[in-house]
């Protein structure tokens, strides 16, 4: 049995080799060689800290008593850690950009950098965390008791021990010294400090250990296998809870898997390792499978070790204490000492990363704002503030571990240590909707998140906190049995009557609902000042790039020597050096001095320095002192915010603006590009006009001159009769041509503008056809063409000008004869008057006759301009035939007045084929009904047609 | 005296009717009906005055003054260009382009016999 | 798209995970049977338990890599005060 004496020398040894690794660590680390502790293994492990005493001994005990609800506790930061994307990752993100450097400072800093928020934040970190460091010198202390084989009660009782002989105030004070040598090197909350990470990493290791070979033992070494362990469900009560689930388990583990997610995030320690001190995103990645996994071994190696202790284990012995106990009761006294080490190493882990966090909340939070407002500070003294700092630093970690400690003492702990630990999580859980909604929800309001904050404490501490107080005998029973004042619906564990719950859900209930019914209705009720404005855009979008850099928008002014002077006060002068340095390189400048005289940007670049080293609400108000310009100038920020959506919904705007005139722009640059083709083809027409009509003119002229002048005085010698004869017909041959060409001009320009009014009758095609190939039979017969007409009895009924459609077909006609050369090629010339061979289906909607020869057919180069205006004929070599060229134009265009169309279907060197196609008589009625008389019905159409055409 | 003069013009009774005129001065007439014509005529028996129809069928009038005056001796060839066209921009680019002088049609008979004789006449005098 | 993909799988984990551990699913497995003498109710929930880890670590993995592929850098800036930072 080894004696106290001894127990405590080999605690001595351990913690004098967990210094003498700090000191190494930092050796190195000085060296250039401290790459290690930036790993993602380190990080992982330094989480691994969420597993105290609590876990390595109460652990143990909740699942002897509770069953399986122990395992709530781990599956809660298994949950957050896999959902680190979302929420840590943001978390993470948003604490570089503003320097955070506690749970307190991040929750400030969202709501307009309130020191307000910080302090209160604070005061309940402190009331929280002060049981649980309690909670972890107790179980040191129970465990040094328990290997020294005293006092295995079930409750381990401090009273009466005087404090020097007290275990636990050597530990604490062990603590306190490892502490302040190892983390307050630096001020800067960010900055690593390799003594203190390695000496975590290295007690999580021998945690999971140490645990592990206890649960192993168990297994093997009491029993002959997990069968056999597991055997003993069947008689054993406490085994049998522990490997089915309880009735009404859900409510418990529902809260505690709740409470143990919120307490990931809000415990300032875990805020701390989590996020205050992550380097690097990526390893939150590592850690979101590491850390589970870790968490995955320690409950499964709680399991047995719970099991051997229930069975083979007096009923006497408190169950937190199963891990010592079992290898202990076995005679097993190495591996005892083993338990104990890794008990030892749990808790002075919680112990050192707590008190760290704390002082830096307590000398950001609450010491420099007092320091500031007692103005001791805004001397111009040359003593440096940053000494100041590390002193106000280590005082805050004496006075934390005093509070653990006087709690310790006094309190006797008659709850078990999970009971504690729950509580502790329930206080920090008031933290979550302040935090939660400030991440997510942008009309969160500071006077929101004071009030829920205010409400959720006071309420937790009325209903839990104080009921533990009256458990450990410090009165309040009173209070407990029938309510303050004697009201009973005012009891802490019953509050307003809700008697009969389990006391930390009761206890939970009313403090969160408070807390968040307060948060969000204050919130809603309350207006942001431009600050929180700001930082709460600052914060919701913070993976969203182009946010950052906003404040330096905000325009102040502060000479850079006042800047400078502020940060070596605060920072020192080594590293006030350095800062400004690195900034006027970045800047490209030599030397401090010559940096600009207004730069916003150092400005925002030296208070985010600061507020790494005191918190955002000290470093605003300090650097607010010598910046000119009010920093949160109402109408300058509402102005620059609603200035960048305007300017976000002008430049929209613009951009639609713009592109609708591109497409007007466009749509004109088209509709001119065809004016000017227009006006184009006009002067080309114009031209061509007065071209053909000047032709006929000459000869006219020229003629008349001749004639009139013969005989004149001086003039030429008379005509022969014969002669003038000729010119005269000539004169009237042209003259002739030249109405006829005025004629037709007219008349196409009266076709396409509309007006001419012609009456359309019912007449035959055919028979037009046939009628115009009589007119031009004296012209083929001159012509040698000889004109086929292959029409047969064919009734082609349709709505025509007769004459006009006559005109048609004798220009077709004209044209297919006077271009046949095949005489010339040696064959005979032929056109043929055909119906034209429609498509099937077309039914028999349209009438259509064809005009074929076998001519030269139509050069592919004037296929195009067949039928528009002055194209003329195209026989090489030939005298130019004497048309006018409008020929087909003017028929095309009478074709298309009647609703029809006139084609060239077909040209090859062995011919050409025109189309004459006109709707089919009774169509074009119906087309005709339907177009003048819209109020009768279609079935008026077809009755009416053949009415009409009957007539 | 009679010169030798080449009618490039495709409306017959234009032709005819400056055959008459010109004839009936004293000189000799010829006339093609196409621009490519006009240019193998030219190059076969070299006329003393070209009368050139601006819009004759295929070739661009402009075309054959160009290749005319192109052709090696034939840079002196006097032209006179009838022309539908009586623009500013069009005499000027006809003159550009190499011809001596032109006609309006419909044009005066008298003023059409002035010009040509006084080309001629130009021709005949030497260079210079 | 596969980034949309990946942010979906990563919010499904966790909710999915969320899901398993609780009372209705748990009472799943609460089973009377045994595996290898542990209890089955034991074996399922440590079992789900790693493989949702494991999941975890790919998933991790993925998200890394589609990261880095952004070309924007994940990491935090470094603990040293860098002009760099405030001028984002």
């Amino acid at each position: 049995m080894l004696t106290t004496g001894v127990i405590i020398l080999i605690a001595g040894l351990y913690l004098g080799g967990l210094f003498l690794l700090a000191f190494w660590s930092e050796r190195r680390a000085a060296r250039g060689r401290g790459g290690f502790i930036s790993s993602p293994l380190v990080y992982t492990l330094s989480l691994a800290v969420y597993c105290t005493s609590w876990t390595f001994y109460g652990a143990v005990g909740s699942a002897s008593r509770s069953g399986l609800e122990f395992l709530t506790i781990y599956l809660g930061p298994t949950l957050v850690v896999m959902a680190w994307w979302f929420l840590l990752r943001k978390l993470v993100r948003i604490s570089k950009a503003q320097r955070i450097t506690s749970i307190a400072d991040f929750i400030s800093a969202r709501y307009g950098k309130s020191a307000s928020i910080s302090a209160l934040v604070t005061i309940v970190s402190v009331a929280v965390v002060a049981p649980y460091i309690a909670l972890q010198l107790k179980a040191v202390a129970a465990s040094v008791d328990a290997l020294a084989g005293l006092h295995q009660a079930a409750t381990v009782d401090v009273h009466g021990r005087s404090i020097l002989a007290d275990t636990g105030f050597w530990v604490a004070v062990c603590m306190a010294v490892f502490t302040i040598l190892f983390g307050t090197r630096n001020q800067s909350a960010d900055e690593r400090q390799p003594g203190v990470v390695a000496a975590i990493a290295f007690e999580s290791i021998v945690k999971l250990l140490s645990l592990g070979a206890i649960a192993v033992f168990a297994i093997y070494g009491m029993n002959s296998g997990l069968g056999e362990l597991f055997d003993r469900a069947d008689w054993h009560e406490g085994v049998q809870r522990l490997t089915t689930l309880q009735e009404d388990f859900e409510t418990r583990w529902l809260v505690t898997l709740f409470l143990s997610a919120a307490a990931f995030i809000c415990l300032p320690r875990q805020f701390h390792v989590g996020i205050v001190e992550n380097t690097n995103e990526r390893h939150l990645a590592t850690a979101s499978w590491m850390f589970p996994l870790y968490l995955l071994l320690v409950s499964l190696f709680v399991i047995p070790i719970a099991i051997s202790g229930m069975t083979q284990l007096p009923e006497t012995v408190n169950p937190d204490l199963y891990v010592l106990m079992v290898p202990q009761s076995a005679g097993q006294t190495e591996l005892a000492l083993i338990a104990f080490i890794g008990g030892l190493s749990a808790a002075t882990s919680m112990v050192i990363v707590s008190s760290i966090a704390m002082s830096i909340m307590i000398s950001n939070h609450l010491v420099t704002p007092l320091l500031l407002r007692l103005s001791v500070f805004s001397q111009q003294r040359t003593a440096d503030f940053s000494k100041v700092l590390i002193l106000v630093r280590r005082l805050s970690i004496i006075a934390i571990l005093s509070l653990g400690f006087i709690y310790y003492y006094s309190i006797g702990t008659t709850s078990p240590l999970a009971s504690i630990g729950l509580i502790s999580f329930a206080g920090v859980a008031q933290f979550l909707p302040a935090l939660i909604g400030g991440v997510y929800w942008e009309g969160g309001t500071k006077s929101g998140a004071l009030t829920g904050l205010i409400a959720g404490f006071a309420l937790w501490t009325y209903t839990l906190l104080v009921p533990s107080f009256a458990g450990a005998g410090w009165g309040f029973i009173s209070v407990l049995d029938e309510g303050p004042f004697g009201i009973a619906l005012l009891q802490p564990d019953a509050l307003f009557g809700l008697a009969g719950w389990d006391p930390l859900v009761h206890g939970l209930t009313w403090s969160l609902t408070a807390n968040v019914i307060l948060y969000v209705a204050v919130s809603l009720f309350s207006r942001q000042s431009p600050l929180e404005r700001l930082q709460s855009a600052v914060f919701i979008n913070a993976f969203d790039r182009s946010r950052t850099g906003v404040e330096g928008a905000i325009p102040r002014s502060a000479a850079p020597e006042d800047l400078f002077r502020l940060a070596r006060r605060i920072l020192g002068r080594e590293r006030a050096d350095q800062l400004f340095a690195d900034y006027a390189k970045s800047r490209g400048v030599e030397r401090r001095a010559d940096l600009p005289a207004t730069d916003p940007a150092l400005i925002v670049y030296v208070e985010r320095a600061l507020a790494g080293s005191i918190g955002a609400a000290s470093a605003r108000s300090l650097v607010a002192r010598i910046a000119k310009g009010e920093t949160i100038s109402l109408e300058s920020v509402i102005q620059i915010l609603d200035e960048t959506q305007e300017a976000i919904r002008y430049s929209r705007e613009l951009e639609k603006k713009s592109r609708e005139l591109e497409k007007t722009a466009r749509q004109l640059r088209e509709a001119n590009a065809q004016l000017t083709e227009l006006d184009r083809m006009k002067d080309d027409f114009l031209s061509r006009v007065s071209h053909e009509l000047r032709t006929p003119m000459t000869s006219i002229r020229s003629f008349s001159e001749m004639l009139v002048e013969q005989g004149a005085e001086g003039g030429a010698a008379a005509l022969e009769g014969e002669q003038a004869q000729r010119f005269l017909s000539i004169i009237q041959h042209e003259s002739v041509r030249l109405t006829r060409l005025l004629d037709q001009i007219l008349d196409l320009n009266r076709m396409e503008n509309g007006q001419l009014d012609w009456e359309l009758q019912e007449v035959d095609l055919a028979d037009i056809a046939r009628e115009a190939a009589e007119t031009m039979r004296g012209l083929a017969q001159n012509g040698d063409v000889a004109l086929i007409d292959g029409l047969g009895d064919a009734r082609l009924p349709v709505l025509a000008d007769p004459d006009r459609l006559k005109q048609v077909f004798v220009n077709l006609l004209s044209n297919a004869i006077k271009f046949n050369d095949a005489a010339e090629r040696g064959g005979a010339a032929k056109v043929w008057l055909e119906l034209e061979r429609r498509p099937a289906g077309s039914g028999g909607a349209v009438c259509a006759v064809a005009i074929r020869d076998n001519g030269p057919g139509v050069p592919p180069a004037e296929q195009q301009t067949l039928f528009s205006k002055f194209s003329r004929g195209w026989k090489e070599g030939s005298r130019r035939p004497t048309g006018s060229g409008l020929g087909l134009a003017i028929s095309k265009q009478i074709m298309l007045q009647f609703g029809g169309e006139l084609l060239m279907t077909a040209s090859s060197p062995a011919g050409s084929s025109f189309a004459v196609r006109l709707p089919h008589a009774e169509r074009a009625l119906q087309a005709a009904q339907t177009d003048a008389a819209p109020e009768t019905g279609p079935e008026a159409g077809p009755e009416a047609a053949p009415e009409a055409a009957a007539e | 005296m009679g010169a030798r003069i080449l009618i490039a013009e495709d409306e017959p009774f234009i032709v005819e009717s400056l055959s008459f005129l010109l004839s009936r001065e004293g000189h000799e007439v010829d006339a093609v009906d196409t621009g490519s014509e006009a240019l193998r005529a030219v190059q076969r028996r070299r006329p003393d005055l070209l009368l050139l129809d601006i819009m004759l069928p295929e070739t661009n009038g402009f075309d054959v003054l160009r290749r005319l005056r192109a052709a090696p001796g034939l840079e002196e060839l006097p032209v006179m260009v009838l022309t539908a066209k009586g623009q500013e921009a069009d005499r000027k680019r006809m003159m550009e382009l190499g011809a001596d002088d032109f006609v309006t049609k419909p044009f005066s008979n008298r003023d059409l016999l002035a010009r040509v004789a006084s080309l001629l006449g130009a021709a005949a005098r030497p260079a210079g | 798209m596969r980034r949309r993909r990946l942010r979906d799988a990563a919010a499904a984990l966790p909710i999915g995970a969320l899901l398993i551990f609780t009372p209705p699913y748990m009472r799943v497995f609460d089973q009377n049977a045994e595996l290898f003498g542990v209890p089955l109710l034991h074996v399922s929930l440590f079992a789900l338990w790693f493989l949702g880890l494991f999941l975890s670590a790919l998933l991790a993995r993925a998200l890394i890599a589609a990261e880095e592929e952004d070309q924007s850098p994940v990491e935090a800036p470094d603990a040293d005060d860098r002009p760099a930072d405030v001028e984002r």
